[in-house]
């Protein structure tokens, strides 16, 4: 008869994890200045203290519930990703379109046609989609302990004719949502550890 | 003049940062978060744009504002001249001032003009604001509208038909609109 032989154990132990709103998050997600109205923490989905983007009826605008169709709405700084860790860290976003919405009804690519960028547009006319992509692993950008990415949302509808949208029965645009969530990536910079 | 084509700006610049500097250390984090943004009506969407008078000279065709001078309710043998410059400002057979309302239904202050989009040879459209006896042109050139949320303007448009040849197909011109910060 041996002694300290067990089939299986299984032991409690502690773990402190906390939960933090995402303004007080390692990796802090905040409304912007220019257009932080579109990502407020304390309307709509976002009343939670979880950041969400709304560009809808939701946030707080005077009365408009969507962007243009055939426009190009450039909205510098909507939210920014701040580091609050004690390394640098790559950052970057993939983002999805709505399934089952005006998008899968008509032949328009809201993904090629929307754009995550840092910064802010090139002020000058003609307005043009700004170029600081920060959409997908290879467009990733450094951020350093206790600084931020200001992230704006370009939305290229130009050039579109009424066909182009998806109708109803009546001839109206068939409106509604294009743009369902957006994944924030931030990985340790390569090599400079934790 | 069919299409009608609008370039909306909502944005300029700030500066600012978080200030804060915290502690704590993570390898990779990974956030998934809602972003819901619609596509909308000219007339429901953030820079909003609406059709004045009987929906003719100025309407609304799959929820989108367009022009068509003369409208389908004029007399078809009618038109714009040569070497001339009109001004519209009230629908065909309306006494209603303005051809168009333009609504500022963001968020931000936004500076509104218009830029005609037009081939050589082909009209020129320009916006200005009815209420103005001046008719002052609105191209951003140095004059725009600058509207506060939840204010408008009605609108008019000027049409120079200078070195345009006559035709009998329309010239189709693109107006575009700019509202920028």
């Amino acid at each position: 008869m041996g002694t300290g032989a067990f089939t299986s154990v299984t032991a409690n132990r502690d773990a402190e994890i906390d939960l933090e709103d995402d303004a007080n998050a390692y990796l802090a997600l905040t409304p912007g200045n220019d257009n932080g109205w579109a990502a407020s923490p304390t309307v709509g989905n976002s009343a939670n203290g979880v950041l969400a983007i709304e560009m809808n009826g939701q946030s707080q605008t005077s009365g408009g519930t969507g962007v243009n169709a055939d426009a190009l709405s450039v909205f510098d700084d909507v939210f920014r990703i701040g580091n609050q860790a004690d390394s640098g860290k790559q950052v970057w976003i993939e983002f999805d379109e709505a399934s089952g919405s005006t998008t899968n009804q008509s032949n328009i690519n809201y993904k090629a046609r929307t754009d995550f960028y840092v910064g802010s547009h090139q002020s000058s006319p003609p307005l043009q989609r700004p170029s600081n992509s920060l959409v997908g692993s290879s467009n990733a950008q450094t951020v350093g302990t206790g600084n931020n990415l200001k992230v704006g949302i370009s939305i290229d509808l130009t050039g579109l004719s009424p066909s182009d949208y998806a109708t109803d029965s009546n001839g109206n645009l068939d409106t509604g949502q294009f743009l369902r969530d957006i994944t924030i990536h931030a990985e340790d910079v390569s090599g400079s550890g934790t | 003049m069919r299409r009608r084509r609008l370039l909306v700006g909502f944005a300029g610049l700030s500066l600012g940062g978080l200030g804060t500097i915290g502690t704590g250390a993570f390898t990779s984090v990974t956030a998934r978060r809602d972003a819901e943004v619609d596509l909308e009506s000219d007339a429901n969407a953030y820079l909003g744009l609406l059709e004045v008078g009987q929906g003719g000279r100025s309407t609304t065709e799959n929820d989108l504002l367009k022009f068509e001078f003369p409208s389908d309710s004029e007399p078809s043998n009618v038109g714009l001249g040569s070497d001339s410059i009109y001004h519209f400002e009230t629908d065909a057979n309306s006494n209603q001032a303005g051809l168009f309302e333009v609504v500022n239904q963001g968020a931000n202050t936004v500076e509104v003009y218009g830029e005609s989009i037009n081939d050589p040879g082909s009209p020129m459209v320009a916006i200005y604001d009815v209420s103005d006896p001046a008719k002052q042109i609105l191209d951003g050139n140095p004059n725009s509208v600058a509207l506060s949320p939840g204010d408008s303007f009605i609108g008019g448009m000027r049409i120079d038909t200078h070195d345009v040849p006559i035709k009998d197909d329309p010239y189709e011109v693109t107006l575009r609109l700019h509202a920028e910060i």
